[in-house]
């Protein structure tokens, strides 16, 4: 594995691509959090993220044989696990979707205001953090996704688009949108 | 990402270092070991199946396999088709059924040699020979084609049918390389005729070799002898001759050449004392012209290049002479000679 410790995704795909499985070992150490906690986060169930999970990467080794580097790896990925989302919420409930493909959203979402909080509330870091993985279930799945590209994917504006399929200037607003939101619920923090 | 892009991000509102920094330590769900071995375990699965590497020489053996399927037909056609070309010679052979050509008068001293050969020949060598001998000298020029038939029928239609365009090179072989070929296993009959005690054969029946036989143009013919049979042949003469003329008759229309041929063999030792040296036309022949006193003999001479007609006056002069023995000699041979010519009612 080690040999392929300095290799970028692409390469790596590639290699995976003509047979080299240690390729896909690297890939794998890599991307499985980023990308399990992308769709744990979307659809807030670990059995059915665990599934979308498996199916995502099952997908990937699947069409490995027909990988050209046309774009980041990571973008790539998380396409395939937007694909499979969309498709569970398409199964679950049609309602899911349109949640997923509205745009708007961003005033039904009521954000605690912190300080309501009471003040020996002090939260450390990881009360911080399950602040914010609240704060990122209660916004609406597009912002919600765009944030997790983001975060877990290290996805750029335009790569958001590109895995997402929608424009650059959507998936920007999708994040200003989610940014604003979050940095209002967690601002006794920030 | 870029630093300066971050920064850029954090101006636009679409990121926020303090949120990177909080959500980073909410990084803690990570997918479950099976999980894990379960996609891993796939992954090397389908990379074990190595389609390019694997699949590379597989790919190999449709080509080499039809390549061989290709060579294994051609082989099948050429072999086919020289087989057929030995076909091809049976069609002219009931056109030498025709009266034959006023046949070329040995020379004087193939005649003279002949005579004197003619009481020391052992008859047996060439009705052995025919296929053996002839495939011994033709396995010298075209010994490929040859090696390809591979059977018996096949060397003794090839002997009979075959074309020599080069002269016989045999009758300059030495008698001791000649007999000390022993027949082949695979043909009893023919190594029986062939073993008859004859000693060691003299210079004549060194000379009346099958090709040498084959190659004689008319029944009358002496004996051959070296020099004639050093003659080049044309392929027509070195045909076999057809069924009549050789007096096989009985045989069935389609007999194999190679029947024929160890048929002669095997009949040889019983007319050796009769056979001589029209080794390829039929023994009947052969038995009429060494038969034939020397008065009948002179009478063929002579009669040789006349037309059917001349015979059959001759044969007539001859009854009315009261010569008959001569007549009937001389009408046996014409029958032989002109199987399918009406007889006048009186020589019926």
């Amino acid at each position: 594995m080690s040999r392929h410790a300095d290799s970028s995704d692409e390469e790596l795909m590639l290699l995976y691509r003509d047979g080299d499985a240690g390729a896909f070992d690297v890939l794998y150490s890599r991307h499985k959090g980023g990308v399990y906690r992308y769709l744990l986060r979307q659809c807030r169930e670990a059995a059915a993220a665990e599934e979308l999970f498996q199916d995502v990467w099952m997908n990937l080794i699947r069409a490995r044989a027909g990988y050209t580097v046309q774009a980041k790896f990571t973008t790539w990925l998380y396409r395939l696990a937007h694909n499979r989302l969309v498709d569970h919420y398409r199964k679950a409930s049609p309602a899911g979707l349109v949640s997923l493909e509205e745009e708007g959203g961003d005033a039904a979402m009521e954000v605690p205001d912190s300080r309501e909080r009471t003040a020996d509330e002090t939260l450390d870091n990881r009360r911080q953090a399950e602040r914010l993985l609240e704060l990122i279930a209660q916004l609406p799945e597009p912002q919600r996704e765009a944030f997790l590209l983001q975060q877990e994917g290290g996805l750029s504006v335009e790569e958001i688009a590109q895995a997402t399929g929608v424009t650059r200037e959507t998936a920007k607003s999708r994040l200003r949108y989610a940014m604003s939101k979050l940095k209002q619920g967690m601002n006794a923090w920030l | 990402m870029a630093v300066k892009e971050e920064i850029a991000q954090d101006a636009n509102g679409e990121r926020n270092a303090g949120l990177t920094r909080i959500y980073g330590a909410a990084r803690r769900d990570e997918p479950p070991a099976h999980l894990d071995a379960a996609i891993l375990a796939a992954a090397r699965r389908e990379a074990g199946a190595r389609p390019r590497r694997l699949w590379a020489p597989r790919a190999w053996r449709v080509p080499v396999g039809l390549a061989a399927v290709v060579v294994l037909s051609v082989s099948l056609v050429t072999l086919v088709r020289e087989e057929g070309g030995d076909e091809l010679y049976r069609p002219v052979r009931p056109d030498l059924t025709r009266p034959a050509e006023p046949a070329p008068q040995p020379s004087q001293d193939a005649a003279k040699s002949s005579a004197a050969a003619e009481p020391a020949v052992a008859p047996g060598a060439p009705r052995v020979a025919p296929g053996r001998a002839a495939e011994t000298q033709d396995s010298r020029r075209d010994a490929p084609s040859r090696r390809a038939r591979g059977t018996a029928g096949g060397r003794a239609t090839e002997a009979l049918s075959q074309p020599h365009p080069q002269p016989f090179q045999g009758a300059a072989e030495s008698p001791a390389e000649r007999t000390a070929a022993p027949p082949p296993a695979d043909d009893p009959a023919r190594a029986g005729a062939a073993a008859p005690d004859r000693g060691p054969p003299p210079a004549a029946v060194m000379d009346r070799s099958p090709a040498a036989v084959m190659s004689t143009p008319a029944p009358e013919a002496p004996a051959g002898t070296a020099a004639e049979a050093r003659r080049p042949v044309p392929p027509a003469a070195k045909a076999a001759p057809p069924r009549a003329m050789r007096g096989e008759r009985d045989m069935p229309a389609r007999e194999d050449a190679s029947q024929a041929a160890s048929g002669a063999a095997a009949a040889a030792p019983q007319s050796e004392a009769k056979q001589a040296s029209e080794g390829v036309l039929s023994r009947q022949q052969a038995l009429g012209a060494q038969a034939h006193p020397p008065r009948v003999a002179a009478i063929l001479k002579e009669l040789d290049a006349q037309p059917p007609e001349k015979w059959l006056e001759r044969i007539q002069a001859l009854r009315r002479e009261g010569q008959t023995t001569e007549a009937r000699e001389v009408l046996a041979e014409f029958k032989r000679r002109y199987p399918a010519y009406p007889l006048p009612a009186e020589l019926q």
